[in-house]
């Protein structure tokens, strides 16, 4: 699977057996950030879905800036991979105070299922 | 007499591939004055979003975003200004910005706004996200003014150490 790219923001890919992990880095600014980056969580999803034990792990340490409509984004990348059954998992640096906040209050999606979960790295 | 230390004012382009400029200036510029990295980080991101705002929801024919960032006294405040279409949409901005303050704390309420998004499919053009962002990751206060079709939105973050 291809990585992505627009403007400052690259999105790596890594795949391997035990699911994909995604790595973010450098600032997502656009106007529409949902439009470039459906697309791409759609083949990510697609990957995974039917792959009992692959999930799909979201690393934001390296993430410098995001705007809210990239914070949008995401939240339709939850809702969508629970509707598909794919184990989401977000990692943030705890360091840095601005990914505390923003990270930690996406817990708020999290539900029994367990099919969301946020981990603080560092 | 007046304490300012920090003057910041722009009149910007309203173009989009302007906010991150802005963002990184007033980040370094509040960092000059201020030696605390988080505010100037909230800061800069209150300013972003505020612009973001003012692009999205401004008058179609705006051709310049106001702009302006100071410190006086106990609070740094982040102004931008713009035309809007109207009262209506004086009303949508003070409507979100009880909502905001309605709740106990600003997580809460970007909370609520997280819960709030819907989950279908289909690229979200307008999150509602940005403002209780401000509050809630920025820590900031906000306040509006208005001005015949002007609109005024600033974002209060509350000065806790001295200037360098």
């Amino acid at each position: 699977m291809e990585s992505f790219s627009d403007g400052d923001l690259r999105i790596d890919v890594e795949d391997s057996e035990g699911g994909v992990r995604l790595e973010w880095r450098g600032k997502s600014t656009a106007r529409t950030p949902a439009l470039l980056l459906q697309p791409f969580f759609a083949r990510v999803i697609a990957a995974l879905v039917g792959h009992e034990g692959r999930a799909l792990s979201v690393a934001f340490e390296r993430l410098e800036h995001f705007n809210s409509s990239t914070i949008s984004a995401l939240i339709q990348l939850i809702h969508q991979c629970r509707a598909k059954r794919v184990k989401l998992l977000f990692t943030y640096d705890g360091r840095l105070k601005w990914q505390q906040l923003s990270f930690e209050a996406l817990r708020v999606l999290a539900k029994p299922d367990g099919l969301f979960e946020v981990r603080s790295i560092g | 007499m007046s304490t300012c230390t920090l003057r910041i004012e722009l009149r910007v382009a309203a173009q989009w591939s302007r906010i991150e400029s802005v963002r990184t200036a007033v980040g370094l510029c509040v960092g000059l004055v201020y030696a605390d990295e988080n505010m100037c980080r909230s800061i800069s991101m209150a300013a972003a979003e505020l612009m973001e705002n003012a692009i999205k929801y401004g008058r179609a024919d705006e051709n310049r975003v106001t702009l302006a960032v100071t410190d006086e006294d106990d609070e740094v405040v982040v102004e931008v200004t713009n035309h809007v279409d109207g009262e209506a949409a004086h009303a949508r901005v003070a409507a979100r910005l009880a909502w905001i303050a309605s709740f106990a704390t600003p997580n809460d309420a970007y909370q609520a706004a997280i819960l709030a998004m819907p989950s279908e499919d289909g690229p979200v053009t307008s999150s509602g996200l940005g403002l209780a962002r401000i509050a809630h990751e920025g820590g900031c206060r906000l306040s509006m003014a208005t001005r015949g079709d002007e609109l005024t939105l600033r974002a209060h973050h509350p000065l806790l150490v001295a200037a360098r």
